[in-house]
């Protein structure tokens, strides 16, 4: 009998799981932090377009693996690619709303 | 391989640009010297509180050289190294250039050569003290090869920048210097008055590495910490430059016993540290984020009790020096200078760095698949509070007691002092304990696939 591989996750899907991938110094997802540029989905095949707050994050390598792993472990996705992007650069203005409230900023 | 430098394979993850810089030694390193530092940061306040009448001694003391010694490369340097070797190629956006055993006999010769420096001091052993020197100025010429070597492969020029290979290079001066006068009262070979040498190495090492250290890594953090923009990028180059060409005066002026070269240095140090301080106030006030938290509240209040300690500079560089006041307002420069500015810059930067290099090595590798606490839920913010507050207020009292000739306040100020370190000690130890046993949100314990969005 032939398996059945799960239906690949909508991207709004990912996007919701990357509101638990928490930046350590903010406390809040990548998501919310408007790092997540872009996110498409091929079949099992997850693309994501992504950002860091500033070039030389010191928690980089974390925040990137942390999505990567957090896409993985959806069902229905068989791989996944990160293109990390410097353009257009990050600024506090990609802030969700709940994000900056969270943060108390002004 | 440098250390930091990243693996190959890391995956599908993009090449064409480097995804921040990962962690030194697997932040162990940066680890073990903040905790040295932190250990040699109790003793020393517990020094304090058990002989507050030390601070009322004559800076010429060997007991106060020894507190001096345990303070400054005991504490305060110990815990900067930790921050540098971390922080470093984060802002130069270059991996250490250091192989990791290198770094680790850095962190060998630094736990070797304090004790005999420290204790040699306090008995007067200055053979001893030459040898502790000796080892520690091992250790600077592996941190300045590090340093070096990283400013050298990376491509980042601005004053942040430039603040680390010159704070390492005036850090070896420091040591050179100390273990100069250390082998010179064992052993009397230079015709330069001690004190006067002495003064010149303490400039060294307060100005020369401290402060330039701070000159640079302030419009790192605060821009970084706050989410704002270094503003006037002139004025910190001037800031930076000043020091550099008052330092530059003053020591030899201090060294050499030679007014005019001494008030020129103190007058650019001084103008140096205006500049600096103009464009950290015009940077904070880019920030988003309205309220600071308790670490950079100390770092910003540290940074601004350079201007007091830059007067009380002033005026011992003005006055003559049989002053009747002289020796009283030397222990309170020092006393501004080091729990003071020095211990509240550093102390409010380890309020960061530390929760972060325990968060990256306990939680870093479960993100993603764990629900994991942030960075800044690991400390508790009432003792940060209670900390900072305590700190302060023993400060005050410490330095009027010395200032004032008041055995009773520095005795206060002294056991003040000693409770703000135990309470800034029990945060950092409950910080620690989340690498043995990491915890995770109540009722988290379920991969992150397995719940609902």
């Amino acid at each position: 009998m032939k398996e059945t591989l799960p239906a690949p996750p909508t991207p709004e899907a990912l996007r919701a799981a990357f509101r638990l991938v928490q930046d350590p110094e903010f406390g809040l997802g990548v998501e919310d932090l408007g790092l997540i540029y872009d996110v498409r989905v091929a079949g099992g095949q997850v693309d994501v377009v992504m950002t860091l707050t500033s070039t030389h994050c010191p928690a980089g390598d974390v925040i990137l693996q942390g999505v990567k792993a957090a896409a993985e472990a959806l069902p229905g996705v068989t791989d996944v690619r990160i293109e990390l992007v410097w353009s257009p650069a990050w600024t506090p203005e990609r802030l969700s709303r709940a994000a900056r409230d969270a943060l108390g900023w002004e | 391989m440098a250390v930091g430098a990243r693996p190959s394979g890391i995956g599908e993850l993009a090449a064409q640009a480097l995804p921040g810089m990962p962690l030194v030694a697997g932040a162990t390193l940066p680890l073990a010297f903040i905790a040295l530092g932190l250990a040699a940061f109790a003793a020393g306040s517990l020094w304090i509180a058990l002989e507050p009448a030390l601070v009322l001694q004559p800076h010429l003391h060997p007991r106060v050289a020894a507190l001096a010694h345990l303070w400054l490369p005991g504490f305060l340097l110990s815990a900067s190294i930790g921050s540098l070797y971390q922080l470093m190629p984060v802002a130069l956006g270059a991996p250490l250039h250091a192989r990791a055993a290198a770094l680790w006999l850095h962190f060998a010769l630094h736990l070797l050569g304090l004790p005999p420096l420290v204790l040699a001091f306090a008995r007067g052993h200055f053979e001893w003290v030459a040898l502790g020197g000796g080892l520690l100025a091992a250790g600077a010429v592996i941190l300045l090869v590090a340093v070096l070597g990283t400013f050298r492969a990376a491509s980042r020029r601005d004053a942040a920048a430039w603040s680390f290979p010159l704070a390492a290079g005036w850090l070896a001066l420091t040591v050179l210097v100390g273990l100069l006068l250390a082998l010179n009262r064992r052993w009397p070979f230079l015709s330069l008055s001690s004190v006067d040498l002495l003064r010149a190495h303490a400039h060294l090492g307060v100005a020369g590495f401290f402060l330039t250290l701070l000159q640079g890594t302030a419009f790192q953090l605060v821009p970084m910490f706050t989410v704002g923009e270094v503003r006037r990028p002139r004025l910190v180059w001037a800031g930076l430059l000043g020091t550099q060409a008052g330092l530059a005066v003053l020591a030899p002026g201090l060294a050499w016993h030679q007014a005019a070269p001494m008030l020129a240095g103190a007058g650019l140090l001084a103008a140096g540290l205006a500049g600096s301080g103009i464009a950290l106030v015009a940077t904070l006030r880019t920030r988003r984020k309205p309220a600071l938290d308790i670490g950079l509240k100390a770092f910003m209040t540290g940074a601004a009790a350079f201007v007091p300690a830059a007067a009380v500079g002033g005026w011992l560089a003005l006055a003559p020096p049989d002053h009747p006041a002289m020796l009283r307002t030397i222990s309170a420069y020092g006393l501004l200078l080091i729990p003071g500015a020095l211990s509240l810059t550093v102390l409010g930067m380890l309020c960061k760095v530390i929760p972060f290099l325990v968060w990256m090595r306990a939680y870093g590798p479960r993100v993603g698949r764990y629900p994991v606490p942030a960075a800044t839920a690991l400390t508790s913010r009432r003792l940060e509070r209670a900390w900072f507050a305590t700190h302060l207020a023993g400060l005050v009292l410490i330095t009027a007691g010395c200032a004032l000739d008041s055995a009773l306040a520095a005795r206060l100020g002294g056991l003040v002092l000693a409770v703000a370190t135990g309470l800034f000690l029990a945060n950092a130890l409950g910080v620690f304990a989340h690498l043995r046993r990491p915890r995770l949100p109540a009722g988290t314990g379920q991969p992150l696939a397995t719940r609902s969005p």
